[in-house]
């Protein structure tokens, strides 16, 4: 049951997060532009922001429901003597057990998206922008993106990390997922080896389902399993073979519909 | 020249605003232990209040199984860069602790059984 309190205060971290990523991303996008031509009111950037403001109006209550469902049941089933041991670690040590772990486990996750035709359905939503920006990182099918904060959060926590360790963490991923779809180009040097980037990810959105990168945070997963794909420059097009533009409703419905012949 | 200490200040801007962001949540987070730890301080007295409307030994909600609950909403909130509804749900639950209503919906977060 939501109060009158409790909404005020998502309409204002709705709408107070859209400014503040538009204050960060929309300078950035328009000075260091990986697509000079594309301007920032592109083809269906209004579709983009109905997934941006029905994931943060709505569909996040959905997706609570489920982690607290299935997180509480699923850290039971870890020994508290173990969490204790992981909470007595050097935070440094913690910090770093988190960002590999994490990554480790969403290289998987995602991998089994794109080969999973049952996962594909929903993540299918997720590729068909023909356009990257910062609200684009939006375009996500409610029950994907249970499945992808589920896998990228719960196993730290059913280990026990602390949410100290955690916090700023979690804040900077989500900032970073936003970054990585962002039209900007900042070359990064030799750091391109250990840091993802916008110019990755963008690889990973071409047309082909398999299409590699699909670490989050460091190529190092991609790398290390031979999905690195990197060949020094933007690719042209992007978007799901065979897929036009639908509307924000044809999107949540589609997963559930008959596979077309 | 200008172009660059254009470029500089659009990158120091953008950096400055996402450092502030995570700070600000990772201080959000720090208050929301802080608050969540003096209401675990509170716990006996809840557990002490709880079994007054069931029968002793029914049920006995632990320190650990309130944390457990209060991190994963507060991540998943966090993820999903939505308003902290949970602390509301997260209060709504000890406060209403008394209330044999509220039992069942704790019951039904999988706290701990006995």
């Amino acid at each position: 049951m939501v109060s009158i309190p409790d909404y005020t205060r998502i309409l204002f971290f709705s709408f107070g997060g859209l400014l503040l990523f538009g204050l960060i991303f929309i300078p950035m996008e328009r000075t260091f532009p990986a697509y000079p031509n594309q301007n920032i009111i592109r083809p269906r950037w209004r579709t983009d922001l109905l997934f941006y403001l029905g994931q943060n109006l709505f569909w996040s209550w959905l997706v609570l429901w489920i982690l607290g469902q299935f997180g509480t049941w699923l850290q039971a089933l870890v020994p508290i003597s173990f969490q204790r041991t992981i909470q007595e670690q050097n935070y440094f040590l913690q910090v770093t057990e988190v960002v590999i772990l994490s990554d480790l486990l969403i290289y998987w996750a995602h991998r089994w998206q794109h080969s999973w035709s049952f996962l594909w359905r929903f993540h299918k939503t997720h590729h068909t922008a023909e356009h990257l920006d910062w609200l684009a990182a939006y375009r996500e099918h409610p029950l994907d993106t249970v499945f992808t904060v589920g896998v990228i959060n719960l196993p730290a926590f059913c280990l026990g990390f602390p949410l100290e360790t955690l916090a700023g963490f979690i804040a900077f991923r989500g900032l970073w997922a936003v970054y990585i779809h962002s039209n900007v180009s900042l070359p990064i040097g030799p750091l391109k080896w250990v840091i993802g980037s916008p110019e990755l990810h963008h690889w990973h959105h071409v047309k082909e389902r398999n299409c590699g990168n699909y670490a989050n945070l460091s190529p190092l997963m991609d790398l290390l399993f031979g999905t690195h794909v990197a060949p020094g420059h933007f690719p042209d097009e992007l978007g799901v073979n065979g897929e036009g533009p639908k509307s924000y409703w044809y999107y949540l419905i589609e997963p559930f519909l008959p596979k077309r012949k | 020249m200008l172009k660059n200490l254009n470029k500089i200040f659009v990158l120091l801007f953008a950096v400055s605003l996402s450092a502030a962001f995570i700070w600000y949540q990772s201080g959000e987070a720090d208050d929301e232990l802080a608050d969540s730890v003096q209401i675990f301080d509170q716990s006996d007295a809840l557990v002490a209040q709880l079994t007054k409307v069931v029968a002793p030994d029914t049920i006995k909600v632990s320190r650990d199984s309130l944390r457990k609950i209060y991190r994963i909403m507060w991540t998943s909130k966090s993820s999903m860069m939505s308003p902290p509804k949970t602390v509301y749900v997260w209060d709504s639950v000890i406060r209403s602790a008394t209330d044999a209503i509220m039992l069942d919906y704790m019951d039904s977060l999988v706290f701990q059984k006995h």
